[in-house]
């Protein structure tokens, strides 16, 4: 196990419980995505695995030591924290010199990394000149030092443009393969999906949920929905809830469990132009788990996590 | 940040010199380093040349005027530009998240602390020694004064200015570990600079005025003491005892006998005492 946290709780010293009681498990090579609203533990979480604060209570193991007495696992971690600015006056190569020369790299792995990041025609330029976009690739190269084997990163595609943000996710999956591990906190959901392999829904200091996207599909049993063009719908669709009509378009929702059989169904139709359908997207499912967890504190759901991608 | 064996982390794999040469480079790429000395030069050419002017002289007016005229504004400045060097030091780098990126690098606090203090250190260091020391060479190129006694008198001088520097500096820096915000540590720095350098002589010397003299002579040594700022003013003041122009509390100094070696002593205890403090609010502060 890279990172395991056993019933961790935190309460800062003027009695706030950021995290209320909080269990993780990751193994190499595993993407976990931290999803929270502001002030949901997600930051604390972080700081308790990079070892920058103690747990009130509970155990936390990084690459099988406790991180806050434990520094020289440091050397192994990345981290990318929210809202970074770096020294506006040095030009992004001096910056990420200082930062390698820190972890004890040498400045052609930096270099390596501005190339990595398309930053080598900026490098000599200040950062104070820098575009957001550049200056979240300059965080995540400088994350990205002495290839750590686990990387924490908060909010790591804000400012970052839709081509930058595929190639980020492009160099997860890169670091991925090579056996790292990932913490991905976000609150910016579509395009994350198909690169993480856990997911972590935290509302007020306790985990909602955590499993693989699969597992959380299964666990919400939210609707499919349905796209039909055809010149007319049946009467009945077998596990349907609703649906909606314009012109001859239609959607429809139904049950997940009979998405197969209604799909055949629907195959069936006379004029079919179109069929397609749509399962829960993440986003559906943070927003299950946020309603569900604000009617009532449930007790932390825990699945059975399986290895490796799935959609 | 974790504190363990602060000294041998330090001295085993030290990354203090990598921390205090990053800070030397903002000093000369904010171009502090060059605006401190070139100020500093011409405020003691300045002096030396003009300062007589007050009296109806021209030019030059002797080595004993000069410092003694150049400690009476430099006991104002220096604390000044040894705060702006050090007020954001922790708190501007707190404020851009990098304090807290620094702390998941594996550094230990203490190396950061001093690298940090050592770094801005240079930076003042060296603008003092170039400023004055670059006056000095001026003054013993176009006066008759002996060589001897320009070096002599300069010495002590920049040395003095060294330790009043470096303690508003860990002052400074003190400041900057406990404040929240830069935008405090700009005032909290403005207040403690305004009380040290003005208002504390002006409160002496009142309990002097009003107790008519009966103060007893420790308590007054005391007092003195308690500031670097009066002790840097001893020091030069001292070096010239035979001056006649000594006035406000430095004409009480003169019947007390610390020795110039005693009084930098203290004075480097003063540069001890505060980053002391400051690396203790350092280790305390929350991320």
């Amino acid at each position: 196990m890279v990172v395991e946290l056993n019933q961790i709780k935190k309460t800062f010293s003027g009695g706030v419980e950021a995290i209320r009681s909080l269990d993780l498990q990751l193994s190499e090579g595993q993407v976990l995505g931290l999803f929270g609203h502001n002030g949901a533990g997600k930051t604390t979480t972080i700081k308790l695995i990079l070892g920058l604060i103690s747990a009130t209570s509970g155990d936390i193991k990084v690459m099988g030591k406790r991180p806050d007495t434990h520094s020289e696992i440091k050397e192994h971690m990345g981290f990318l924290p929210e809202n970074v600015q770096f020294y506006e006056q040095l030009s992004g190569r001096e910056v990420l010199h200082y930062f390698a020369k820190l972890k004890r790299q040498n400045k052609q792995h930096a270099d390596d990394l501005l190339n990595r990041f398309q930053l080598d025609h900026a490098a000599d330029r200040k950062v104070k000149t820098y575009s957001k976009g550049m200056r979240q690739r300059l965080g995540l190269a400088q994350a990205m030092l002495g290839e750590p084997k686990l990387l924490l990163l908060d909010e790591p595609t804000v400012g970052l443009d839709p081509v930058a943000t595929k190639q980020f996710y492009q160099q997860v999956a890169h670091l991925q393969s090579l056996g790292c591990t990932l913490i991905i906190c976000s609150h910016v959901l579509p395009g994350i999906e198909s690169y993480i392999n856990k997911a972590l829904i935290m509302s007020k200091g306790q985990a909602l949920i955590q499993g693989s996207l699969q597992e959380l599909n299964q666990d919400a049993n939210l609707p499919v929905h349905i796209q039909v063009q055809a010149d007319q719908l049946p009467n009945h669709i077998e596990g349907e809830i609703s649906r909606i009509q314009v012109a001859n378009q239609w959607q429809v929702e139904v049950q997940a469990q009979q998405q197969v059989s209604a799909m055949q169904q629907l195959s069936k139709l006379a004029g079919l132009t179109t069929l397609l359908a749509k399962s829960a997207s993440l986003e559906d499912l943070y927003h299950f788990y946020q309603t569900k967890g604000q009617n009532k504190v449930r007790n932390t759901t825990v699945l059975t996590s399986s290895e490796g991608a799935f959609i | 940040m974790t504190l363990s064996r602060p000294f041998y982390a330090a001295f085993s794999r030290s990354q203090i010199w990598t921390i205090a040469n990053k800070e030397w480079m903002d000093g000369r790429r904010n171009r502090w380093l060059q605006s401190i000395t070139i100020l500093l030069f011409l405020l003691a050419l300045g002096i030396a040349y003009l300062g007589g002017a007050v009296a109806g002289k021209v030019g030059f007016t002797g080595l004993s005027n000069t410092i003694v005229s150049l400690a009476s504004l430099a006991v104002l400045i220096m604390p000044l530009i040894a705060l702006l060097l050090s007020y954001d030091a922790i708190v501007g780098e707190d404020e851009c998240g990098t304090l807290l990126l620094l702390s998941a690098y594996p550094i230990s606090s203490f190396e950061l602390f001093l690298g940090k203090w050592l770094g801005r250190s240079m930076v003042l260091g060296s603008s003092i020694c170039l400023g004055f020391g670059c006056a000095a060479l001026v003054l013993a190129f176009t006066t008759d004064t002996p060589y001897q006694d320009i070096t002599v008198a300069f010495s002590v001088f920049i040395l003095s200015a060294l330790l009043l520097g470096m303690s508003f500096l860990a002052i400074g820096i003190w400041i900057s570990s406990l404040c929240k915000t830069r935008a405090q540590a700009t005032g909290i720095s403005l207040l403690v600079w305004f009380f040290a350098a003005v208002l504390f002589d002006l409160l002496v010397l009142s309990v002097l005025v009003f107790s008519q003299g009966h103060v007893e002579g420790s308590l007054l040594a005391g007092l003195l003491l308690a500031n670097p700022t009066d002790i840097f003013r001893m020091v030069n003041f001292a070096m010239f005892a035979d001056m006649q122009k000594h006035t406000g509390l430095m004409a009480v100094q003169q019947s007390m006998d610390f020795s110039v070696k005693s009084l930098l002593s203290f004075a480097f205890v003063w540069v001890l005492i505060p980053l002391m403090l400051a690396y203790r609010s350092f280790t305390k502060r929350t991320l």
